[in-house]
């Protein structure tokens, strides 16, 4: 049963008290009252207590600030339709994570930006959409219907990153070809890349629009305006990449503590973790029947990586002159082409039954066995 | 029930009862089980005892399917015989591989579980898409019988049409759920077998890890990845037994009507038991003649494990395919070719490592660069045929095609296979080492 986050309105307020009401209908719910472990983890960083309260502080106060970033991205994507409010929810998702690449290419850790951008592309497309087709499968109704063109068309864009690492990868395999040649390969083919993200921005927003809402157009209520929603889920955003920036730096306390390999961490712990608000609104909209918007999150989450934050890094690493390169290595390549692959099968007939969800899970699993191998 | 889907299986034409299993054209090769025996204890030449037993496992491969069948049908009880179905449906493939496993063949076991889900892949699904593409029973009786009704249309047609366009052009649909939901479990072994593969190609090249390194790191992906494997069987077998029952049923037969068990559950027991022993005893002296065939250069281990063996366990699945194909039934002939495989690529294989930890043999998922890129990209063209929900002759063609152009290719990477055999015994590690060694130090 599908029940309006925001509430029932009542007839007859003017527009401001009835906008207060709607924030106060996302804000103050039970949950909320864990917001205390915001203030408390950002505190808890500076004040360096030990890496395991840390962890829980900070774990703690995500899970209210995801809460309201689900509900923000709702209500936006009522005035938005809800492919677009899926894009804008991974919008500011990512914005963060561009920022924290940026200072670790400042650092030089080329190896730790490719391992990390890779796992959030593996867990967004792997480990939430299958999440959020398990959840749908179980919780709402057998078959979970989807707008398959608008997801197809996702599809094909990542297909487009996932060869873009392949080809500098393979070239670097041949013989006689020079590290340089392949860092100059990575930037221009960067650049096209980011020219095609922008293509299918305009595709997305302006000329096929159509194919990225929701066929059946719930007449739901919005109950605050777009320009508060906006605003909501910017702060809960920013609230929620400062929590997940300091339970970032203490993971790494923890896992010393119980020698975690470094490549588990790297490519499926830390995003597990930084993910965990777009995992959170993924989930609960699909639990409801919003397919499409939990589409756009975790799809349109990994497109926009791969697509948007993949070459920005590259030509960031050109401007700072760092060595960042599309030359993921062939094991990190093989493990992208093939995710790709068998998600756009599971996309493909538009809709989404638990079996896809466990499949997709299932993989995710078997590539985190394969990353805790991977000797250091 | 039909072997690898949730059908029930037409009844069968030879009449019931436990003489009835034994009435078939294939069964003259039963006479081969006892000659096969003779041969291993008369130590005849070990191509006698290997062809002897391969033409004696034919007929047995089988009765054994049938009575699966039959005690699946005299329990009653949807569960257990679902259970059952999916479990021994491939049994004497299961019989075979955990005898080749004790003796320590496992480039042999994984080129016959490969084999065994191309051959059902591309092999028996390429010739049902072919035969029901070509072959045109009902339209046939349609024209027939419109001719009979209105003489003079009918005669007007085919004057137009010349009575062939009607054959040339067919298009057989089926339901894309089910194919589709056996195509992406195929994809997901494949997903799995090739990352253990790069994985493992990964740590030779960068890592520089010997042997004994290298089978401490892969023997516990493998062990650990089979069990998840198995996990997303079972979520599978869920699926399509409990919660998408009606969604992946096929509409079958024409008649549903409610299948009687011909033979009683004990005597289908017992029957099962004593087949079993039977195939695992004249398995394990194939096997035997295997390592001396090989040795004496008739063929490699390669061929025997890619082309025949798989022909042994699919013989009947195959024809039966092709038969439902040509009555119009292709959503059972996908059924038996691509659930079949499915139920090798994400039961059999990682049943055979679990079973190769269990026994101490090192039998991993490793399968070789070439042969992964062959599985993976012979899943994705049957994915592309499939996705449509329709077949025709043409496609059948492809299959069949692609089907031959890996035999070919297979045929020169032989003596690679040797090597590479050769490389998943332990104990040559040393002499290759050494080897290697010699090699550098000549250069």
């Amino acid at each position: 049963p599908q029940q309006p986050l925001t509430g029932k309105v009542e007839e007859g307020q003017d527009g401001c008290s009835r906008e207060c009401h709607g924030v106060g209908q996302i804000l103050c719910t039970p949950m909320n009252v864990l917001l205390v472990f915001v203030p408390l983890g950002v505190y808890s960083h500076f004040a360096h207590w030990s890496a395991a309260a840390r962890f829980s502080c900070n774990f703690v106060a995500i899970v209210p600030l995801a809460a309201i970033l689900g509900a923000s991205t709702e209500a936006l994507a009522s005035h938005t339709g809800q492919m677009i409010g899926g894009l804008l929810n991974a919008t500011f998702g990512n914005a963060v994570e561009m920022i924290v690449t940026v200072n670790a290419i400042k650092a030089g850790l080329v190896n730790v930006v490719q391992g990390s951008l890779l796992g959030s592309i593996l867990s967004n497309m792997l480990l939430v959409l299958g999440m959020s087709f398990f959840a749908a499968g179980v919780v709402h109704e057998k078959e979970s219907k989807f707008s398959a063109k608008g997801a197809s068309a996702n599809m094909t864009c990542l297909t487009l990153g996932s060869i873009a690492l392949a080809l500098p990868t393979i070239y670097n395999c041949m013989e006689n070809t020079s590290t340089e040649d392949v860092l100059s390969i990575s930037r221009i083919s960067s650049a096209v890349i980011a020219g095609v993200y922008v293509l299918f921005l305009i595709f997305q927003l302006f000329t096929h629009a159509h194919l990225f809402a929701a066929e059946g157009e719930e007449d739901e209520d919005a109950s605050i305006s777009a320009c508060s929603s906006v605003l909501l889920l910017l702060l809960a955003t920013l609230a929620v990449a400062v929590c997940s920036e300091f339970l970032v730096d203490s993971i790494e306390g923890v896992t010393e503590e119980y020698g975690l390999p470094g490549a588990f961490i790297g490519v499926i712990l830390l995003p597990i973790v930084g993910n965990a608000a777009e995992h959170a609104t993924a989930v609960t909209v699909a639990a409801k029947g919003k397919m499409d918007l939990a589409l756009g999150v975790a799809v349109g989450s990994s497109t926009q990586i791969a697509l948007l934050v993949v070459p920005f890094s590259v030509i960031v690493g050109w401007a700072f002159d760092v060595p960042m390169s599309l030359d993921f290595r062939i094991f990190d390549t093989t493990v992208m082409i093939l995710s790709v692959f068998i998600t756009h099968t599971a996309l493909q007939d538009g809709c989404s039954n638990w079996l896809e969800g466990s499949i997709l899970i299932a993989i995710y699993v078997l590539i985190a066995i394969i990353c805790w191998y991977i000797p250091d | 029930f039909v072997k690898g889907t949730n059908a029930k299986k037409p009844p069968n034409f030879e009449g019931t009862g436990v003489i009835a299993l034994f009435k078939h054209p294939l069964s003259i090769f039963l006479i081969c089980v006892p000659f096969g025996i003779v041969s291993y204890f008369c130590s005849w030449d070990p191509a006698y005892t290997f062809w002897l037993n391969f033409f004696a496992m034919l007929p047995m491969a089988k009765i054994l399917g049938d009575i699966t069948e039959e005690l699946a049908a005299g329990l009653r009880n949807d569960l257990l015989a679902g259970l059952i179905n999916a479990t021994f449906g491939n049994a004497v493939e299961m019989v075979i591989t955990v005898q080749t496993l004790r003796g320590g063949l496992y480039a042999v076991v994984k080129a016959t579980l490969l084999g065994s889900v191309l051959s059902n892949v591309l092999l028996v699904l390429g010739m049902s898409f072919l035969f029901g593409g070509l072959v045109n029973v009902d339209s046939k009786a349609e024209q027939a019988k419109a001719k009979s009704d209105s003489k003079d249309a009918a005669d007007l047609e085919k004057e137009a049409s010349g009575g062939f366009s009607m054959v040339a052009e067919k298009v057989q649909t089926f339901k894309i759920l089910g194919a589709m939901v056996n195509t992406s479990m195929l994809l997901l072994s494949c997903l799995s077998f090739t990352l253990v593969t790069v994985f493992g190609t990964m740590l030779e090249d960068h890592y520089d890890m010997d042997r004994q390194e290298l089978e401490d790191v892969m023997l516990p992906i493998s062990r650990t990845c089979s069990i998840i494997i198995i996990s997303a069987y079972v979520a599978y077998i869920v699926f399509q037994l409990f919660t998408h029952r009606t969604v992946m049923a096929e509409s079958g037969g024409d008649d549903e009507e409610e299948e009687e068990g011909s033979i009683s559950v004990t005597t289908a027991a017992v029957l099962l038991f004593v087949m079993t022993a039977v195939v695992a005893y004249c398995s394990e002296l194939l096997v035997d003649s295997i390592e001396s065939m090989t040795s004496r250069a008739h063929m490699g281990e390669h061929f025997i494990g890619i082309i025949l063996l798989p022909i042994v366990g699919n013989a009947c699945e195959h024809a039966a395919a092709v038969r439902f194909a040509m009555q119009d039934k292709p959503g059972l002939s996908i059924g038996i070719a691509v659930g079949s495989s499915t139920q090798i690529a994400l039961f059999v294989v990682p049943f055979s490592v679990l079973v190769g930890w269990a026994i101490d043999k090192p039998m991993d998922l490793n399968f070789g660069a070439l042969n992964v890129t062959v599985m993976t990209l012979s899943v994705i063209v049957v994915l592309s045929m499939v996705v449509d929900g329709q077949s025709n002759w043409l496609q059948g063609y492809l299959l069949c095609a692609a089907y031959a152009v890996i035999a070919v290719l297979l045929q020169p990477y032989e003596l690679n296979w040797e090597i590479l055999a050769q490389a998943s015994h332990a104990h040559s590690k040393a002499e290759d080492g050494a080897q290697r060694r010699s090699a550098s130090t000549d250069l």
